[in-house]
């Protein structure tokens, strides 16, 4: 009630409350905008990283360290196929794919081009997106078949078709001559766990690779997991590994692990790292705007210094003087922060339907979110930034003696 | 009825300190007033009458000396307290009328009641009587820039006597009025009198002070005869 009377003291001076709501506005748009940025960036590069199979990891083989059970250190360490069996039934694997690799050369017509050429089964696309420009992926069929086919990654296309279509061309690995059934996009992928981006491999059935260059054994295991943690399942399965190896179950250098949850760590750092800046940008303005506040109240209490020694005068305690200027300041703080979150609100409604039409990060597809407990972050800010301002104003209200309603111009 | 005066003042100092100087705002005074009295007290500018009154209103605490209020040493009591006092037995006019310009006459009148906790209702139900009282009850929800100064006056005192207080203070009140203003204040002080209040005013005019049964003279803060 006496509220409603501080809050026209205060108004008595229009464009400085209006500026200073305008300030906490902004702050609060700011804020709350950028926030919004930084966690959708965050989502969508996550979403587009487990797209390309998050929680899934790429194992390769390594040589062991440690002497165990008569085995000397430096046992290179190579997959079998009892070890995939072995580890396709662990329960949390959901899905295993075996990768074969050689580095080559592949002809057509008079042209050439030395490429890696990964021998690959039905699973693996579910574990290492390639996304296909025109043609198809391997198949069960393939593998059970040994079907003589290949998928070309679009450097090796370039090279040796130019912008022609390949698909149905036979060309030739060594003494084989293989037709080609598939062309992979062109892709962009900076998170590749692989030392050969997908542009310049090449793909064929296992069964045929086996064939082709008897005696390897796979160069990678991609697997993905379920209902378990990255740490545990890695222990499991080099345990599983070094048992069947009679190795050491903690020996490090068995296998060597990766994981695009490590470069998923790495980009979610950095966007942390630019949501933080950028909250922190927004939160200067709202202490610059909290100052605002406090000034602004400062002076309406100058003004009303006999207005606050009258009241004094008539019975009021300090402690309601000064619990009305509090809550004040929090009124301003909560009513400029609220007019600068609807705002920020419908900009990113906007963005949004914007943001989907422009391609500027290639693959990753771009929003921004405004979560519940982004919100209520703003409005705990706004509120300490409303008790802020208050707080030196109503301690000064405080603070004023009843005889100053004595005093008069 | 108790056998204590209302007001009593022994050795009451007041200085104030201005740096290295300091005023001496009141020295040595000594006086009583009894419930019912109308005393007047005047004075030359500068000469410690404001002073004597936040004094004896409980507004600020002598730096020597005893006040007694109603049976009570003042000196004695902390904030809350005097707080508490001026709002159960003090109500004060000022010259400058203090009212508060966003509210109506209704609610400046109802003022000291809030810090009684008390409800707007019957907040509102005691301003009305009290306007009624002063003449103002075709004014109520007018805001002060709407009323004369003499009516605003009159605000004023209604604020002063919704509390019931057992003291008027009042500082100058017709200070800023036509001598036809005054004379209505002061026929309301007549009346609040025959009530039984007991009233200390402050003014320059003699020709008024003549009323009033008991006179204060201040003359460099000391009280003179
Ligand atoms: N807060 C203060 N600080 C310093 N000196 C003060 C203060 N208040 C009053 N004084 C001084 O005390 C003396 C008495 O002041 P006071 O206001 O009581 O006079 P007054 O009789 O009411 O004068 P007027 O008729 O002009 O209102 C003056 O010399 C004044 O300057
Ligand atoms: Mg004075």
């Amino acid at each position: 009630m006496e509220l409603r009377y501080l809050l026209k003291e205060i108004f008595v001076d229009r464009l400085r409350v209006l500026l200073t709501l305008l300030a906490i506005a902004w702050g609060t748009f700011a804020i709350s905008f950028m926030l919004a940025v930084g966690q959708g960036f965050l989502k969508s590069i996550s979403g587009f990283m487990s797209q390309m199979g998050s929680h899934s990891m790429v194992i390769s083989p390594g040589i062991s360290s440690m002497s165990f059970q008569g085995n000397l250190a430096g046992t290179i360490i190579s997959f079998t196929p009892k070890d995939i069996e072995a580890l396709k039934h662990l329960a949390f694997v959901k899905n295993l794919s075996a990768e074969y690799s050689m580095q080559d050369q592949l002809k057509y017509s008079s042209k050439s081009t030395s490429l890696h050429i990964s021998g690959v089964d039905e699973n693996y696309l579910a574990l290492h997106p390639v996304s296909l420009k025109t043609g198809r992926f391997i198949n069960a069929h393939d593998i059970a078949n040994r079907s003589d086919v290949i998928i070309l990654g679009s450097e090796i296309s370039k090279a040796l078709f130019k912008n022609k279509n390949p698909v149905g061309q036979w060309v030739n690995l060594g003494p084989f001559a293989l037709q080609v059934v598939g062309m992979a996009k062109a892709s962009q992928n900076q998170f590749s766990l692989y030392e050969m981006p997908n542009n310049y491999l090449a793909w064929l059935p296992a069964s045929l690779f086996n064939i082709l260059y008897p005696g390897q054994a796979p160069k990678f295991l991609l697997l993905s997991i379920k209902g378990h943690g990255e740490k545990p399942a890695q222990k499991t399965v080099l345990a599983v590994l070094a048992q069947a190896k009679h190795l050491d179950p903690t020996d490090q250098a068995l296998v060597k692990f990766s994981s695009n949850d490590a470069a998923l760590k790495a980009v979610t750092g950095f966007f942390h790292g630019l949501e933080w800046f950028l909250g922190a940008l927004g939160g200067i303005t709202l202490l610059v705007a909290s100052f605002g506040i406090a000034n602004m109240m400062l002076l309406a209490i100058r003004r009303a210094t006999p207005m606050i020694g009258l009241r004094m005068a008539l019975g009021a305690l300090p402690y309601q003087i000064a619990r009305n200027y509090l809550i004040e300041g929090l009124l301003l703080s909560l009513v400029g922060g609220f007019v600068g979150f609807l705002f920020s609100l419908l900009v990113i409604k906007a963005a949004n339907l914007i943001l989907p039409n422009i391609n500027l990060f290639g693959p990753v597809h771009l929003f921004l979110i405004l979560s519940w407990p982004l919100a209520l972050f703003i409005i705990l800010i706004l509120a300490v930034v409303g008790l802020c301002a208050g707080i030196f104003p109503a301690l000064h209200a405080a603070r004023i003696q009843p005889v100053e309603a004595l005093r008069h111009e | 009825m108790n056998n204590y005066p209302l007001i009593h003042c022994e050795n009451i100092y007041k200085d104030y300190q201005l740096g290295q100087v300091s005023v001496h705002a009141l020295q040595d005074i000594n006086l009583s007033i009894d419930k019912g009295e109308y005393v007047a007290v005047l004075g030359a500018s500068g000469s410690g009458k404001s002073t004597l009154m936040s004094i004896l209103g409980c507004l600020d605490q002598p730096t020597g000396g005893h006040y007694f209020f109603d049976g009570v040493d003042v000196s004695r009591l902390n904030t809350k307290q005097l707080a508490l006092i001026r709002n159960q037995k003090i109500g004060f006019i000022f010259q400058a009328f203090h009212l508060m310009p966003y509210a109506t006459a209704l609610d400046n009148v109802a003022l000291p009641l809030i810090y009684r906790g008390m409800k707007l209702q019957e907040r509102q139900a005691r301003a009305r009587i009290e306007l009624e009282r002063v003449g103002l009850a075709d004014r109520m929800l007018h805001h002060p820039s709407e009323l004369s100064g003499g009516q605003q006056q009159r605000v004023a005192i209604a604020r002063a006597l919704v509390t019931k207080p057992k003291l008027l203070l009042a500082d100058e009140p017709t200070g800023n009025l036509d001598s036809a203003s005054g004379k209505d204040i002061m026929a309301i002080f007549d009346a609040c009198l025959k009530e039984g209040a007991t009233i200390i005013v402050v003014t320059h005019d003699n020709q008024l002070a003549k009323r009033m049964q008991k006179t204060l003279r201040l003359q460099d803060g000391k009280l003179v005869r």
